[in-house]
């Protein structure tokens, strides 16, 4: 688990505006990083956080987790906290969470 | 700050979206008693204001949330026709459109709160309105809220859902499925959310993501994500389920508090598909209702003890209501989706769960069927059209203009290397940039009809108010036009049709005396006419009384005296500063401010004013505007070492100047008088006349002059750049634009030219007659 895991920055705004660009960006990640089991995105540039925004993280942690790899959400700025808080969704996301097994929910 | 950010952004598409339905409502109510059957237009406008009221309350507006609180229950009652459509009741409810347009207005800056003016305003409206509410058999407060308050003591049976005694914090269960679209129509999710927090706090919430498709069918723009709150708020659920008003017809949107019965449950739980499990779970875990009674509510007859957790996150499992088996009920944390996973590979549920057996379960599933196909059929309608900012469009329309200039400049290079290829390639390029240029200009076209349909409510109100009895017309309101145009037409417009109102029209004894019908017709039209665009304001009133105008004006020093002028010159008088015939001055015209305002508002936009007067039988006034504003096809012409661009859709032909025409101001083409101005010495610019001139012969509004130029030099598309305030004065000249080798061309303005002409021509026709009396 120490091992240097492979790392995506989100930069800027991560929102319905920029969500087509982002989940080309995050599939092509767990793409490129396929013989890796643990992947980090780095948040501590996001500036924005909508819906279109968290469900793409959802949907991408989900995708890692179909193949047995897991993506921790690294040093998140404020406005991502902001939003994992209303949201509730700060244990899942967050680094520290726990790790997840595999969903299957369609 | 982003949310702060978000709000406002939040805010504006608000108050946009208001303004609209406001729109909408006053058209409703205007048609209203005119129509045979209103209850249509009737729920339109009901639905209108309660859309602004939910709205209101997302923002907290809570004073228009008051007023529309009252507004809609006037409404509620016509709509249940308790009450008739009168021209009273039209009469009160047009001005509550107008206070809440006022409010918005404030909204729009920044004003959250009621300023007293708008209060004391708003204390009269109310009462108004309030005398509709107590009318028939003292069904007083008829609104929902009135309802409860009249009623505290009404059983649970009759709060169900709506609402209840707003006195203590309750505990209210929120199931929130939005329409896949409201990401992509401006509506985050989030937001509502975070809104909830002011209302009440949010003790629980789960997000669940069980409906996020694999990563290839994942639609980043679309909206996947479902919430089941609760919440504990001392809120009506009234206000709670308004905070969703915004998106409830997409939406699948449930509140649920301590009054309603387990069977509302049980009805939320089967609605769920998919999600079943999952909403039964959280339902017992947040303590919205206890376990047992969902079961039995649910028509399940003995808690069982076998579990169900296995069939939970199967997909089949939401398609087969008797699936409906407890998810699992242990969390950890403090609510967040994932733990459920591991909760449920650890534990059996200590809830019982048992598969469903009721045949109406079947029914539940299969309304939720329902509903996400018709979020799709409503997906496909939004599909079509697309809110854009201005300022983008703006920027676009920029970029394809210098695009355009930027074309030209390539194709003269390629000419000038004399490469056929490149000049064919370019000449490509050209075509396109021009359908691009030609589809840009379109996305700013609207139809002039929603201006037009305006007019109604004013001509309504100030015919009241004038005593007068005046129908309006509208036609050609389909006539597309530049959106900036609309927005600048719209004031002198005003001016003239409350102008055709007050002194065109007559009151109607004077109209039966005069043999025409008692009620007056105003007429607005607009159409499309050699690339202007033309709209028309007439009446059928007295028309201009040519010799009074001639009169006043001598009187006010605007004319000489003994001056001589043809009717349409003393027509043109009335747009003269300080001009006004009025014998009374009525709060509407008459101060002799408006005509003389129209006119440079109309000079403004490069358009012109004319007036076609019939004595007796109206008169109407004409405006003619360039269609657009920022790019023409441009015919550039020659004269010394200056380059001058006459806009296309003027130009008629070209001819030689004939020799013998060299001295005199006119020459014969083909059999008509010509007459012409010589630019050369129109713009004072030096240099020999060369051996062989060229008329360039231009029409406006119907009247045909030619331009003398030294030589001709083709087409080209071009941006009109405004010339500086400097040169505001010079007639004659529309702008300027830069040329493909990067000179610079002046646009001449055919109309002021043709108007110049038409004076001189006029002042000299006159000088001969008045010679020959």
């Amino acid at each position: 688990m120490n091992a240097p895991a492979p790392s995506l920055a989100l930069v800027g705004e991560l929102t319905i505006q920029t969500a087509a660009e982002e989940k080309a960006a995050l599939l092509g990640f767990l793409e490129l990083t396929a013989d890796e089991s643990d992947l980090e995105l780095e948040a501590g540039s996001v500036t924005e956080l909508d819906t279109a925004g968290v469900q793409l993280l959802l949907m991408a942690r989900r995708e890692a987790a179909a193949q047995g790899r897991r993506l921790h959400l690294v040093s998140p700025s404020r406005p991502v906290l902001d939003v994992l808080a209303i949201a509730h969704l700060t244990t899942d996301l967050e680094p520290s969470g726990s790790p997840r097994s595999q969903e299957a929910g369609q | 700050m982003s949310l702060e950010k978000e709000m406002k952004a939040a805010l504006a598409t608000f108050v946009e979206e208001a303004r609209e339905l406001l729109q909408d409502m006053e058209d409703g109510l205007l048609g209203l008693e005119h129509e045979e059957d209103p209850l249509e237009t009737v729920n339109a406008v009901f639905r209108a204001a309660h859309t602004i009221k939910g709205s209101s309350g997302l923002f907290g507006l809570e004073h228009i949330v008051r007023f529309t609180h009252v507004l809609e229950s006037v409404l509620d009652r016509l709509r249940n026709e308790e009450l008739q459509v009168t021209s009273e009741l039209v009469g009160c409810l047009l001005p509550c459109a107008d206070h809440l347009n006022a409010l918005m207005s404030g909204v729009a800056h920044g004003q959250l709160e009621e300023s007293p003016e708008l209060a004391a305003q708003e204390a009269g409206l109310l009462a108004g309105l309030r005398g509709f509410l107590e009318g028939d058999g003292g069904r007083a407060g008829d609104g929902p809220d009135d309802r409860q308050a009249d009623a505290p003591g009404s059983g649970p049976e009759a709060a169900a859902g709506r609402g209840g005694p707003a006195d203590r914090r309750r505990r209210l269960h929120l199931s929130l499925r939005f329409g896949s679209n409201c990401l992509r129509n401006g509506m985050d999710p989030l937001a509502f959310i975070r809104y909830l927090n002011t209302l009440g706090e949010v003790v629980a919430l789960s997000t669940l993501d069980d409906l996020l498709p694999p990563a290839e069918e994942f639609d980043p723009e679309a909206s996947y994500l479902d919430f089941e709150i609760t919440l504990l708020t001392d809120a009506p659920i009234e206000t709670v389920t308004g905070v969703f008003d915004f998106v409830a017809e997409e939406s699948q949107i449930r509140v649920l508090g301590p009054q309603d019965q387990p069977s509302q449950y049980a009805d939320l739980v089967r609605a769920q598909g998919e999600l079943a499990p999952r909403v039964r779970e959280i339902l017992v875990r947040t303590g919205a209702i206890d376990a047992a009674a969902l079961a039995q509510a649910l028509g399940e007859p003995v808690p069982a003890t076998e579990s169900g957790p296995a069939t939970a996150a199967q997909p089949e499992a939401g398609r087969q209501p008797e699936a409906c088996g407890e998810g699992p009920a242990e969390r950890s944390g403090n609510g967040s989706l994932l733990e459920r996973i591991p909760a449920q590979t650890r534990t059996p549920s200590p809830v019982p769960a048992q598969p469903g057996s009721g045949g109406d379960q079947g029914t539940g599933s299969g309304e939720s069927a329902g509903g996400s196909g018709s979020a799709a059929g409503s997906g496909n309608r939004d599909a079509r059209t697309i809110r854009i900012d201005a300022t983008r469009l703006d920027r676009l329309i920029d970029a394809v203009g210098e695009l355009v200039i930027a074309g030209a400049s390539a194709g003269l290079r390629a000419s000038l290397m004399r490469d056929e290829s490149l000049v064919t390639s370019i000449g490509e390029v050209m075509r396109l940039v021009e359908e691009v240029r030609d589809s840009a200009l379109q996305l700013r076209m609207v139809p002039i009809g929603t201006t037009f349909s305006r007019f109604q409510r004013v001509v309504r109100d100030v015919s009241a108010d004038l005593g007068k009895d005046i129908a309006l017309v509208i036609s050609g309101g389909d006539t597309e036009v530049d959106k900036a145009l609309v927005e600048q037409i719209g004031d002198p417009l005003m001016h003239l049709v409350r102008n055709s109102m007050d002194h065109g029209i007559e009151s109607p004894g004077v109209r039966l005396e005069r043999g025409k019908p008692a009620r007056g017709t105003l007429r607005l039209n607009a159409f499309h006419d050699s690339g202007s665009i033309v709209i028309e304001v007439s009446d059928d009133g007295s028309g201009i009384d040519t010799q009074a105008v001639l009169t006043k004006a001598i009187e006010r020093g605007l004319v000489e005296p003994g001056t001589v002028l043809s009717d349409q010159e003393i027509c043109q008088l009335i747009f003269e500063p300080g001009f006004s015939t009025a014998e009374q001055v009525s709060n509407l015209s008459g101060r002799g401010v408006g005509m003389d305002v129209v006119k440079r508002n109309v000079t403004a936009l490069r358009g012109t004013i004319d007036i076609e007067n019939r004595p007796g039988r109206g008169s109407t006034m004409r405006i003619r505007l360039p269609l657009t504003l920022a790019i023409i096809d441009g015919f550039q012409v020659g004269v010394g070492g200056a380059s001058f661009v006459v806009p296309l859709d003027q130009v008629i032909e070209c001819v030689e100047l004939p020799p013998s025409a060299h001295a005199r101001d006119c020459m014969d083409l083909r059999g008509e008088v010509l007459p012409f101005i010589r630019l050369r010495s129109q713009f004072g610019i030096a240099g020999e006349r060369p051996r062989r001139e060229n008329v360039v012969v231009v029409e406006y509004a119907g009247m045909k002059i030619g331009l003398v130029v030294d030589a001709l030099m083709g087409e080209f598309q071009t941006v009109i750049k405004p010339l500086s305030r400097v040169f505001e004065h010079v007639q004659g000249i529309g702008g300027s634009t830069i040329l493909g080798n990067g000179d610079v061309a002046l646009i001449i303005d055919v109309p002021m030219l043709v108007r110049h002409y038409g004076d001189r021509q006029g002042a000299a026709q006159f000088a001969t007659a008045g010679s020959r009396e």
